[in-house]
């Protein structure tokens, strides 16, 4: 009597233990999935917040790269200088750290620009066109080339490979379409 | 019948009923210059149109300077040309704003002795087009729907405020009149003096967007437009009646109380109708279709082979020697009107304001043209602006709110530059009336501040949309980038395994060499065995 019933204690605990090994070893496999999907929504959501500007200042080669790597490998949140301060602030929020000022060995915070190229002096040579990381230069070989002003992000990027210095840097014009009202004293 | 004629008295009693809509509040009109008949300006000798939609964007032109254009004809997308004449010059010129800016704008040379001969070529046309379609260079076009703007101040295009009804019904035209600002008196005016013809217009835009129901409503401060009105709107209804072939529906009007700003879309649905519009919904989702009373004027010029390119204006404010009612060609300036009213004289010591004195804003010149949104200029003595104190919360500015805001709470984030918080506070709602900044004690600039923000949180949403539309071209760039470089390296590994191959079929042609040699060595070797054992015989 007694035999048998330590023999069904011990079946049932090894049953036991058995459903415990297969419960646990199906949680551990979609928590898998589960950390890696957080993730990529974690990395969504930082590239979000970064101003797509795509200079690669940050030292990847645009904003998605720099925000896996802040998810992925930790890298400081303070080297975007197109974002400044106001990216730094959104992405601590978001990570939960808090806020460094810019880091300014990335480069240094200025207003929203667009590239503009001197059509007379352009050679058409087409390096710009290679440099610029969202196509917002248009033209062909040895024809004048043209920034599409909507489309440029001031990136900078097509500037130092002109063989002639013919592209340059403006603030954005203001104009009645994109005026804003001013704030009252 | 009987069922009939008592649906008829319930229908009248329900036109009759006043509702209220939240807010507002209660101002004196203080509307002059009513007394004396509308006049109508010599055309000047320069027009000036900016290039630019009723939003501000820019237009492309569809003439050049040392073109001649006709009154009618497209200088661009929707905007005819006022006058026949030349195009002398495209310009950068300054332009009504209330931030002094400039904009590129077409210069005519107006040729006044071609005025009866451009009227006399209209007569002549038959239609009405109702497209936008563009005629570039120097043909004429059919006076057309499409160069009609609202005239109540925003200036939208007639045509794409009624394709927005899309295919839904529309329910109730409403006939703005009821012109609630102070001092604006341009559509009083013309409802005094014009009332036939507006009645006329009516009638057409009830036909072209076959609504079921269309209600005419004026404030009950205007009591000699509103006489005019009503004889012009029974007298239409009795032809309907008489002819029995019109599926036209008779015109309502409906007197509405006055208090501002029940001119303004949502409260004037809700006096004429008792609808609530929720924030999430349009007029156009209630099939319902606010339209100004001089823009349906307008469709009455068009219905009648005449043009639509001028409007009437408002000069008034307590700097004006004569208040008027005038009307005026667009791209007229604002020197010349004050001129050829006799109002210049103050204007050293004046400060001019365009718009209404509510809505509108200063301007810091007058050689400025007036467009389609100009209703009202006013000549006010300079003053200086009472210094805002600190809100003492009194919460007068949210009770006379119309758009049910919270403008205390929106005005602290607002200046703080917390956009977020705003929107959630449904900033975008704020219709920029003016209400909260009448009623505050404190005098802080609530609406200027509002429109501040407004202007930011417009600005947010272009800039993430840049930011969204740079990261889909980066990786769309990305992804090309990786696909050339994969077809290079492809490339690459082709060429190499051509050379490698070519080198084993150099092995290969080694081989057939020697065998060859091997070959012709041993034909050799046995053709000196030939000649040996020749030798041998
Ligand atoms: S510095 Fe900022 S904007 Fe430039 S690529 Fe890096 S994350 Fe993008
Ligand atoms: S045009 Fe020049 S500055 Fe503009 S996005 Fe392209 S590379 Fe950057
Ligand atoms: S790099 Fe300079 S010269 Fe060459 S196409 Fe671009 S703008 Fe013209
Ligand atoms: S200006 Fe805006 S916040 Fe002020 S009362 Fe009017 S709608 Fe309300
Ligand atoms: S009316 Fe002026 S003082 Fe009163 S609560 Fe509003 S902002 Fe404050």
């Amino acid at each position: 009597m007694l035999t048998t019933n330590t023999a069904l204690i011990l079946i049932s605990a090894f049953v036991l233990v058995l459903l415990v090994g297969a419960l646990l070893s199906r949680m551990a496999r979609p928590s898998g999935d589960v950390a890696a999907n957080r993730k990529t929504v974690l990395i969504d959501q930082v590239n979000e917040l970064l101003p797509q500007t795509q200079c690669a200042q940050c030292g990847y080669p645009g904003c998605r790269p720099y925000a896996e790597a802040i998810v992925e490998e930790h890298i400081p949140i303070n080297r975007c200088p197109p974002g400044g301060k106001n990216t730094i602030t959104q992405l601590a929020a978001l990570l939960g750290t808090d806020v460094p000022a810019l880091d300014e060995q990335f480069g240094i915070f200025k207003a929203p620009q667009v590239a503009r190229i001197l059509e007379a002096d352009c050679i058409g040579c087409t390096l710009c066109i290679k440099a610029c990381p969202v196509d917002a230069i248009v033209g062909a070989n040895k024809l004048m080339h043209t920034v599409m002003e909507d489309e440029c992000t001031g990136c900078e990027l097509c500037i130092p490979p002109c063989p002639v210095d013919c592209i340059i840097l403006a603030p954005i014009d203001t104009t009645p379409a994109n005026w804003a009202w001013p704030q009252p004293q | 019948m009987k069922l009939l004629s008592s649906l008829l008295t319930s229908l009248e009693k329900q036109t009759a009923r006043q509702y209220r809509f939240r807010g507002g509040i209660q101002l004196p009109g203080n509307k002059k210059g009513l007394e004396t008949p509308i006049k109508t300006l010599s055309l000047p000798d320069e027009l000036k149109l900016p290039l630019l939609d009723y939003s501000h964007r820019p237009l492309q032109a569809l003439v050049k300077p040392g073109d001649a254009v006709s009154r009618g004809q497209w200088l661009a997308k929707g905007l005819a040309s006022p006058a026949t004449g030349t195009i002398s010059d495209i310009q950068h010129a300054p332009i009504i704003h209330p931030g002094g800016l400039n904009a590129n704008c077409i210069v005519i040379r107006t040729r006044s002795d071609a005025e009866p001969e451009a009227q006399a070529e209209q007569e002549k046309k038959t239609g009405v087009a109702a497209n936008s379609k563009l005629t570039a260079g120097t043909q004429t076009v059919t006076p057309n729907i499409a160069s009609i703007k609202g005239l109540g101040g925003a200036a939208f295009p007639l045509l794409d405020k009624i394709n927005a009804l899309g295919n839904r019904e529309l329910t109730t035209l409403i006939i703005n009149a009821a012109e609630c600002e102070p001092q604006i008196a341009c559509d009083e005016a013309l409802m005094q003096s014009h009332a036939i013809e507006i009645v006329f217009g009516i009638n057409h835009l009830v036909a072209l967007t076959a609504a079921k129901r269309c209600i005419v409503a004026i404030e009950d401060s205007k009591p000699l437009a509103i006489e005019k009105m009503l004889q012009a709107i029974e007298a239409s209804n009795l032809t309907k009646d008489a002819d029995t072939n019109t599926s036209l529906v008779k015109i309502e009007l409906k007197t509405i109380g006055t208090r501002y700003p029940t001119g303004a879309e949502l409260p004037l649905i809700k006096v004429t109708t008792n609808l609530d519009i929720t924030r999430n919904m349009h007029p156009t989702d209630h099939g319902i279709l606010c339209v100004n009373v001089a823009t349906a004027h307008a469709v009455g010029l068009i219905y009648k082979q005449q043009f639509a390119d001028s409007r009437v204006i408002t000069i008034a404010g307590n700097n004006a020697a004569k208040p008027c009612n005038v009307r005026v060609r667009f791209g007229t300036s604002i020197e010349h009107i004050l001129a050829q009213t006799e109002n210049l004289a103050a204007i050293d010591q004046s400060t001019i304001h365009c718009g209404g004195p509510l809505s509108g804003f200063e301007v810091s010149q007058i050689d400025l043209p007036v467009t389609a949104q100009t209703h009202c200029i006013l000549i006010n003595q300079r003053q200086k602006p009472a210094t805002p104190v600190a809100c003492i919360r009194c919460s007068a500015c949210a009770d006379s709110c119309p758009a049910e805001l919270l403008p205390q709470q929106l005005h602290w984030y607002a200046q703080a530059n917390d956009i977020e918080r705003c929107t959630e506070l449904n900033l975008a709602h704020c219709i920029e009336c003016g209400c909260c900044d009448l009623v505050c004690p404190s005098a802080i600039p609530l609406t200027a501040t509002f429109r501040y923000a407004k202007s930011q949180q417009l600005a947010l949403t272009k800039q993430a949309q840049q930011a969204a539309q740079a990261e889909v071209r980066f990786e769309s760039r990305e992804k090309r980038l990786a696909k050339q470089e994969e077809a290079r390296a492809q490339r690459l590994l082709k060429r190499k395994e051509a050379v490698a191959s070519n080198k084993s079929a150099k092995q290969n042609t080694d081989g057939i060499q020697s065998a060859l040699a091997r070959a012709r060595e041993q034909a050799h070797n046995r053709a000196q065995a030939r000649r040996n054992s020749k030798k041998d015989l």
